[in-house]
């Protein structure tokens, strides 16, 4: 018996044909990914035709790239961790995915996307298509991770364009120095009037002030 | 989008082979034996075999590939009908035709239609015409706007076909069975084609991918 929030969050009349679908060794699953940009969402999905959730009936983009979410890393050391999301679209697919996308915002202006949310699910499908043999969501789609989007890297390769946005999940720590190390700042904002690190040698921004005895 | 137009005549090639490239996602189970999932991201690809086109084809062929700029250019590729029947007027094999270039003629049957209105994603097209009886198990057709579907089977007047629909299609939009096509590009930039002193062509073969609209 499959149990925890995925299990609460599905509908109740759903759980006996969720059961089935996953018990199966083959599942038929789609990966979306939601970008909460200022001028409006953009859902893009890794399929090559345009589908459904089964949580909020919004409309998925086929994209037929698969996203990738890399490990949690980032910052010298991986001390200030971040979740890159990655989508390497293949040059002979390249122009006429761009070109549906439709209104994709100018991402030169920051605000666009800056400290705004992303998420990427995935959508378990129902194996017994609907009417005129469309696939349908079965049940609701799963959170893989979310965050919010910090910034973008677009990569142009002889092959592809890879186009990255790093997004800071609940692991990130926001406003950490360069070199990702813990500061007595931190540790103050976190427990205010918390002098302990004040007292550690080898902190990079605070020099130890000794008492004078 | 300018679509440049490969000549039928210099599609009659010796080898061929449409098939559809897709993604499955394999995870190993740790109690079972692993789950493959599946998704509907699916395109076109072809190899089209060149070795045995005539010296005048091979200069149209030739022509065709200087259009194509690459990986650039849109190309109507014309797909061999899969009926395994003359219906029209058809030229022979090498382009045989009457003196005058009239071609030969054959029953010219009516024309196959979709019977209803279908969304994006359908599987099963409902047809009206009377080649729908004609359509078998592998037969391929063309919807418009060059959207290519095979045949997986069929349920009466209904052809359950492979990949989905992708975009709606109207009532009564003509399903072109005798000269399907499908709209690719190359798959390389470097679009060499030699003709050889032994009456061959080099490379012997040209891989195309579906363009997606």
């Amino acid at each position: 018996m499959i149990q925890g929030r995925f299990w609460e969050a599905q509908p109740v009349e759903l759980h006996d044909a969720i059961q089935a679908a996953l018990r199966s060794s083959s599942v038929k699953l789609a990966r979306l990914v939601e970008f909460d940009f200022s001028t409006g969402p953009v859902r893009l999905c890794d399929w090559a035709v345009p589908m459904t959730d089964g949580a909020n009936g919004y409309e998925w983009t086929p994209m037929i790239a698969p996203s990738r979410v890399e490990d949690i890393k980032g910052g010298p050391d991986d001390w200030a961790p971040v979740r890159k999301y990655s989508m390497t679209i293949p040059l002979d697919v390249m122009r006429e995915l761009t070109a549906d996308i439709g209104p994709y915002p100018d991402l030169r202006d920051k605000t666009v996307y800056q400290d705004r949310e992303a998420s990427m699910w995935l959508q378990l499908m129902d194996p017994t298509p609907g009417l005129h043999g469309v696939d349908r969501p079965l049940g609701h789609p799963v959170t893989l991770h979310r965050g919010r989007m910090d910034r973008v890297q677009i990569g142009l390769t002889r092959d592809g364009v890879e186009h990255s946005l790093y997004v800071e999940g609940v692991l990130a720590r926001k406003g950490v120095q360069g070199s990702g190390y813990l500061t007595p700042r931190d540790q103050k904002r976190r427990h205010a009037g918390d002098l302990f690190l004040d007292y550690v040698l080898g902190l990079p921004t605070q020099p130890a002030k000794w008492p004078d005895y | 989008m300018d679509i440049i137009e490969w000549p039928v005549d210099a599609m009659r090639v010796s080898a061929e082979d449409w098939h559809l490239v897709g993604q499955t996602l394999v995870s190993q189970g740790i109690y079972g034996p692993g789950t493959h999932g599946f998704l509907e991201n699916r395109i076109w690809s072809v190899n089209v075999s060149l070795v045995h086109l005539q010296s005048s084809l091979w200069r149209a062929v030739r022509a065709v590939l200087d259009e194509a700029r690459g990986q650039f250019g849109t190309i109507r590729v014309p797909v061999m009908c899969t009926l395994g029947l003359a219906l029209g007027p058809v030229a022979f094999d090498g382009g045989v035709t009457f003196n005058g270039g009239a071609r030969f003629g054959s029953h010219v049957p009516d024309d196959l239609v979709t019977k209803e209105a279908l969304p994006a994603g359908a599987s099963r097209v409902g047809l009206r015409g009377s080649l729908s009886m004609r359509l078998r198990l592998g037969t391929m057709f063309s919807l418009p706007g060059d959207a290519l579907h095979r045949v997986a089977r069929m349920d009466g007047d209904v052809a359950i076909v492979n990949p989905p629909l992708r975009r709606a299609v109207a009532r009564g939009s003509k399903v072109e069975v005798l000269a399907p096509t499908a709209l690719m590009r190359l798959t390389e930039d470097d679009g060499r084609l030699s003709r050889l002193a032994s009456g061959h062509t080099a490379p012997t073969t040209l891989r195309l991918v579906e363009v997606l609209q």
